[in-house]
């Protein structure tokens, strides 16, 4: 039983659902599992705004703010883009991704949301409504305050037609992950034209490793000595009470040699 | 407030707190085969359908589902007519305390509609969300498998 919550609203467009955050009346209901005990007096049924699609558009293929992990997870992703499936497919449990949703666990950023990480690799453009209505690509929608002024409506992914791998490591399946990481990149001539590199969880805030990214691109696939391009850089992890920062960093160097290995036996296999 | 349910295929009219969970509000109505165990959505024992999809009833706010369907373990078998999945189950060994089991039936009932043959790793994935404190894993997959091969 959630005490303090008081009150539904049960809006049919979003201006409707702006001037209830707004206002300060209520939060929206976005799957649920992260509500703030104590803090909600009002919360709002987003059912009416018909959020919940994928679907393919003149940029990419959009997903709707309320659409669940599992369906994200279930859809016939054909190209680089299936990291984002990897991970909110390894986001916490099978009845639990049937109710997260990609736009709550963008607004609250839980810390076992595997959600960033994969958009940053991705450079996914998040949609929201409020104050004001824009497009932000998810490295600027990440620094971003938590606020009540915006309200996350679409996740875009553009066409990725390069190789993709996603890694979390935790300690057990159900865990919270230790660290995530999330690599694409573009081949042309055997030479890396693209390169993103993301990591969540291992640093404060999930981002995108563009030390490193600069210094792939352009070298050759096959003559990559990623390990020493990653000693080369100074990656600092974030606080944690059960793992080192020595660990960390170890962890995130292995993790990424093994996403490099992982993306070669990709193309080889092409 | 007043809500309205389909239940196991019966339209239930309910009144509610704001802040009730669907859990308190279907064991409350009589659908006790729904269990309370962690209340924080780890555990798996108040697994349910809503409208054909496993899903802890402890994160739900019953508000949350006006109108939608929902089915417990009371609605896929009872005593004298149990669902497959319960008979493979009891046969595998896999039942001890029962409390997981509503649960985890629950889930591969789910997963047999859409995917009648599934492989181990898709019944694994399936009930990845179920603590078992009793009799392991193991006869759990057993039985769904054996289950798999009944249910058409």
């Amino acid at each position: 039983m959630q005490e303090n919550i008081k009150e539904w609203f049960r809006p049919g467009s979003l201006d409707e659902v702006l001037d209830i955050m707004q206002s300060g009346r209520g939060i929206p209901y976005a799957g649920g599992t992260g509500l703030k005990g104590g803090l909600v007096t009002g919360l709002i049924d987003l059912r009416k705004l018909n959020l919940n699609y994928i679907r393919e558009n003149e940029t990419g293929i959009a997903i709707g703010a309320g659409t669940p992990f599992n369906d994200i997870a279930h859809h016939p992703w054909t190209d680089g883009r299936c990291i984002l499936a990897q991970a909110v497919g390894q986001a916490a449990s099978n009845p639990l991704r049937n109710l997260i949703t990609i736009g709550g666990s963008l607004a609250s950023r839980p810390i076992w949301s595997n959600v960033p990480t994969p958009l940053l690799a991705l450079n996914a453009p998040v949609k929201v409504s409020g104050a004001p209505e824009a497009e932000y690509l998810i490295g600027d929608f990440l620094q971003l305050k938590r606020s009540s002024k915006f309200f996350i409506t679409e996740v875009s992914i553009p066409p990725a037609p390069g190789y993709g791998v996603y890694h979390r490591f935790a300690r057990t399946r159900f865990d919270y992950a230790v660290l995530d990481l999330a690599v694409y990149i573009e081949l042309k001539s055997g030479a890396i034209n693209l390169c993103r590199i993301a990591v969540g969880n291992a640093i404060p805030v999930a981002s995108r490793l563009q030390q490193i990214e600069n210094q792939l691109t352009g070298m050759q696939l096959s003559d990559l000595n990623v390990n020493a391009i990653i000693n080369s850089t100074e990656i600092k992890p974030a606080k944690n009470p059960n793992f080192s920062r020595e660990f960390l960093l170890n962890m995130l160097r292995t993790e990424l040699m093994r996403a490099f290995n992982q993306i070669r036996e990709q193309v080889y296999a092409n | 407030m007043q809500i309205e349910l389909t239940i196991n295929g019966k339209l239930r009219s309910l009144e509610i707190r704001p802040g009730e969970s669907l859990l308190e509000t279907l064991r409350s109505a009589g659908y006790t085969g729904v269990k309370y165990g962690c209340g924080t959505g780890d555990c798996g024992a108040c697994v349910i359908l809503l409208n054909g999809k496993p899903v802890n009833s402890c994160q739900i706010l019953t508000a949350a589902v006006d109108g939608e369907s929902i089915t417990t373990i009371e609605g896929v078998g009872t005593m004298d007519k149990p669902h497959p999945i319960q008979e493979e189950l009891v046969k595998a060994g896999a039942v001890q305390c029962g409390y997981c089991t509503p649960g985890v039936v629950l889930s591969a009932y789910a997963l047999l509609q859409t995917t009648p043959h599934p492989t181990e790793d898709e019944i694994k994935s399936a009930l990845d969300g179920h603590l078992c404190r009793c009799t392991g894993y193991v006869k759990i997959l057993e039985g769904v498998k054996n289950a798999a091969e009944r249910v058409e």
